[in-house]
């Protein structure tokens, strides 16, 4: 690890974040509809007059040219204010750290879930003995990715919740609120997980140096654990921040099935409501929290296996 | 109006954020009893939970427009009037009586003595002119509140108690304005604070339940404010509440929100779509109705196109005989909503019969495009001088059943030889792409008001490119919507929206569909439950029978 290394992935970051701040204002801006005259809409009916409109257009900035709402916008991003909701005229990094909580205690769950789970699947899938065992654990992960998670949401709230009584179906109140959102939003990357890190046992352990392992009398657990995982999780580390990526925008669909307030929730309306003040500091939260993880994966990555030398733009 | 909406996970699986889209319609209103089980002896206490589709995003009055935003702060904040919800007269609540001038733009108001909003602060004319000075400062933030007070000049403080509203035209809606929960009174201590702080706290009324907290997306809490003394005229009691907490908790999901109400984790939900309506009464629960005054559900001409097949009455004509209403309301919707028989639902004030001109008549469309020189083509959709009879809906996504309706009104106009193409917008950008000229109809679920007053806002759309010719029915139409706006006396006024809703209807202006319902499910429990005027929720005289 050294300087220049950590220097050039900064840049590199710097780079991701200004780019989805750019390509979201782009996308937004070719959306059709002023997101003025959606605030003041009721239901396609505009009951003010034109003059309240310019004066609101004026107020929020969106009264200039595309281009220079863009350089004004992006200069005060860059001093972290990217204005006020149009939809509840509060900042907008107001609205996102008031949803932060609930979405980090929901992401955290889960990762804990999907990682505990798929690790156990892939471990006994690649230890297990029995052949319809093994196939079946196998199978398990491709099903967990295929099924929608709202569905998978819907199946748990009809039997735990509505039929047995088990659980609270909605509310953010402590953690037994939190249990069927958290299964909801582990499954799919348990699955991914799983999938993955069995894959990649399979091939660690068909390798020569876990033969010669073998060779002398290791145990299997100790080979496993010792030998074979230590190789194969670099591959899962390396698409850490995609997982990260999934769990957000899956906490869209989860927030939404279990009616709890997060980022998912906040993303899903400002979205609707073209809100670009919101939208914009959430795409440069997500950035961010991305390039974040994927930093740490690389270092990780280093400690795991030291001939990853971290020298730069090769690992880059 | 305001907006009613819901999603659904249907929707969800599709688009995510980007496909869900918030819908229209409902507005304030003051309350009084409807039914929904009242029996036995009201008990004092307890706390009832209930589900709404849609967070508030701000709960200050004047600011809102959300149905489900107004269904709380009916609670919390009183009116000047109230409306009774069976006869639509208005009657006093925290003004015992008032005088309108001959022309309409004066109003005096004699506010009933001894009100305090729940921070101690007496009620007084002054409050009246901070409160109406304060909408018309919001400008553009206060749409619904701002519109009803259209030509605003001041309030005079006459006396303590009596407020006089002055403006620069005749203003005949403003009456019945005063009823709704937009322009609720509020003390000057929130009147005070900056317009985007009132959203999420703060809001002190003088309403017979206090806003304890608001979390976005979440939930809000109030609670029953002791030494409530004015409860509007037609309320089912006086003094304090029944009730002594409400959690209103925000569940998107109407599947969970039914979920939720049948398994009792709620004791209420609104906006219960037609399906879950019918599970909730198989299971013995309580299914609250009421047609919501206003707009009926609808086809209305764009105003910013000009196109031959649009432009011709015998095919505008032809499309109102084409559509079969009873067909729409038994097989997509239920018996919850209504045919329409005018283009204001029958609870609107000023509602005229139109029934017969609404009938089913596709013999009758036929021969009127026969006479117009639109011929049967090959595939069965008409021809004239090679011109297909195609036009076009644009439509926004509404968490109702708009979707299957508009496939059936479709289906419905192609037997007589007119084509129908959907063209489906997210909310918001429907009317963008209308002044562009994209769609011959707009396809509105309601827009909702007890005042004929709300046509102007659903049929007259600012600025149409093309201009009616005058003596034409749309400009009759126009004349009369804004002659209506003027009128006081109440007789000439009923005349005149009469006259207009002809106008809307015969010469095919709109294509009234179906009436539409609010529809709350309430737990068995749940007893004196009503809905305003506005069919928002009156909760005042809600009571828990052993709960």
């Amino acid at each position: 690890m050294n300087g220049r290394y950590l220097a050039t992935r900064l840049a590199h970051s710097v780079f991701v974040v200004w780019a989805a701040y750019t390509f979201s204002f782009v996308v937004l801006y070719l959306v059709p509809g002023d997101p003025v005259e959606m605030m003041v809409s009721n239901g396609g009916v505009i009951s003010v007059t034109s003059e309240q409109i310019a004066e609101l257009r004026a107020e929020f900035g969106v009264d200039q040219s595309p281009p220079a709402q863009y350089l004004t916008n992006l200069w005060h991003a860059v001093h972290l204010d990217f204005g006020r909701s149009l939809q509840r005229g509060q900042p907008a990094l107001d609205i996102i750290a008031g949803a932060v909580a609930p979405t980090v205690a929901l992401a955290g769950a889960a990762i804990v879930l999907a990682v505990t789970v798929g690790w156990a699947l892939a471990l006994w899938a690649t230890l297990t003995r029995v052949r319809w065992m093994q196939r079946l654990v196998l199978l398990l992960p491709a099903l967990g990715v295929a099924v929608p998670s709202f569905w998978i949401g819907l199946v748990l709230l009809q039997v735990l919740s509505f039929r047995w009584h088990v659980l609270p179906a909605f509310g953010d109140d402590g953690p037994r609120g939190l249990v069927l959102p958290t299964v909801t939003l582990a499954v799919p990357t348990a699955a991914f997980l799983s999938r993955m890190l069995a894959q990649s046992l399979s091939r660690v352990l068909a390798d020569p140096h876990v033969t010669t392992a073998r060779a002398k009398g290791l145990g299997r657990w100790r080979i496993h654990l010792h030998h074979a995982l230590r190789n194969a999780l670099p591959p899962v580390l390396a698409v850490a921040g995609v997982l990260v990526g999934n769990l957000l925008a899956g906490s869209v669909v989860v927030e939404t099935v279990f009616s709890r307030p997060g980022l998912g929730r906040v993303v899903e309306t400002a979205v609707t409501s073209k809100d670009i003040p919101v939208v914009q500091a959430l795409v440069v939260l997500f950035a961010i929290v991305f390039v974040t993880v994927n930093l740490l994966a690389d270092l990780a990555h280093h400690l795991l296996d030291p001939r990853v030398t971290l020298a730069g733009p090769r690992n880059g | 109006m305001a907006k009613r909406s819901s999603w659904s996970v249907r929707v969800l699986s599709v688009g995510l954020a980007a496909a869900l889209g918030l819908g229209l319609s409902g507005c304030g209103g003051s309350g009084a009893r409807a039914p929904a089980g009242g029996d036995g002896q009201p008990r004092s206490g307890g706390s009832l939970r209930l589900g709404l589709g849609v967070d508030p995003v701000c709960l200050d009055p004047s600011q809102s427009g959300i149905a489900d935003a107004i269904n709380i702060e009916r609670s919390i904040v009183d009116s000047l009037t109230a409306q009774d919800p069976k006869t639509n007269a208005m009657v006093p609540w925290l003004a015992s009586s008032w005088e309108v001038s001959p022309d309409a733009s004066a109003f005096t108001f004699h506010l009933r003595p001894g009100v305090t909003f729940s921070d101690g602060s007496a009620l007084s004319a002054t409050t009246v002119r901070e409160n109406f000075d304060a909408v018309v400062k919001a400008g553009g933030r206060a749409p619904l509140a701002g519109s009803y007070l259209a030509g605003y000049l001041g309030t005079d403080v006459v006396d303590p108690l009596t407020a006089r509203v002055r403006f620069s035209r005749p203003n005949a809606q403003f009456l019945q304005a005063t009823s709704t929960v937009n322009l609720g009174l509020l003390s000057s201590a929130t009147l005070a604070r900056p317009l985007a702080d009132r959203c999420v706290s703060g809001i002190i009324g003088s309403g017979p339940f206090v806003l304890d907290s608001y979390v976005p997306r979440q939930s809000v809490t109030v609670h029953r404010r002791d030494g409530y003394r004015w409860a509007p005229a037609i309320a089912g009691h006086t003094g304090d509440a029944y009730l002594e907490t409400i959690t209103y908790s925000i569940v998107p999901d109407e599947g969970v929100r039914s979920g939720a109400l049948r398994s009792g984790q709620v004791s209420g939900v609104t906006a219960l779509p037609v399906q879950a309506a019918v599970q909730a009464r198989q299971a013995g629960l309580t299914v609250a109705t009421k047609i919501i005054p206003g707009v009926v559900a609808c086809l209305s001409l764009n105003p910013f196109v000009s196109r031959p097949a649009i432009d011709d009455s015998a095919v505008r004509q032809a499309v109102v005989k084409a559509v079969n209403r009873a067909e729409v309301v038994s097989t997509v919707l239920s018996d919850d909503y209504k045919v329409a028989t005018s283009i204001l639902a029958a609870s609107t004030p000023g509602y005229v019969d139109l029934g017969s001109s609404l009938e089913f008549d596709p013999a009758g469309a036929g021969k009127l495009l026969d006479v117009a020189g639109w011929r049967a083509g090959s595939d069965g959709i008409r021809q004239r001088n090679g011109q297909r009879l195609t036009l076009e809906v644009a439509w926004t996504t509404n968490g109702g059943p708009d979707q299957e309706v508009l496939e059936l009104i479709q289906q419905q106009v192609r037997e007589v030889g007119i084509e129908l193409k959907l063209r489906q917008f997210v909310t918001g950008q429907a009317f963008p792409a209308m002044q562009r000229g994209v769609g011959d109809y707009a396809w509105g679920a309601g827009a909702f008001r007890t005042d004929p007053d709300i046509l102007r806002a659903k049929i007259v759309l600012p600025g149409p490119v093309i201009p009616p010719k005058p003596g034409s029915p749309a400009a009759r139409l126009n004349a009369d919507l804004a002659l209506q706006a003027s009128t006081v006396d109440e007789a000439e006024r009923r005349r005149v929206v009469g006259e207009a809703q002809h106008l809307a209807v015969d010469d095919g202006i709109t294509v009234p569909v179906y009436e539409i319902p609010a529809v709350v499910g309430l737990a068995k429990n749940v007893r004196g439950f009503s809905f305003t005027a506005s069919a928002n929720l009156f909760l005042y005289d809600t009571w828990l029978e052993n709960g």
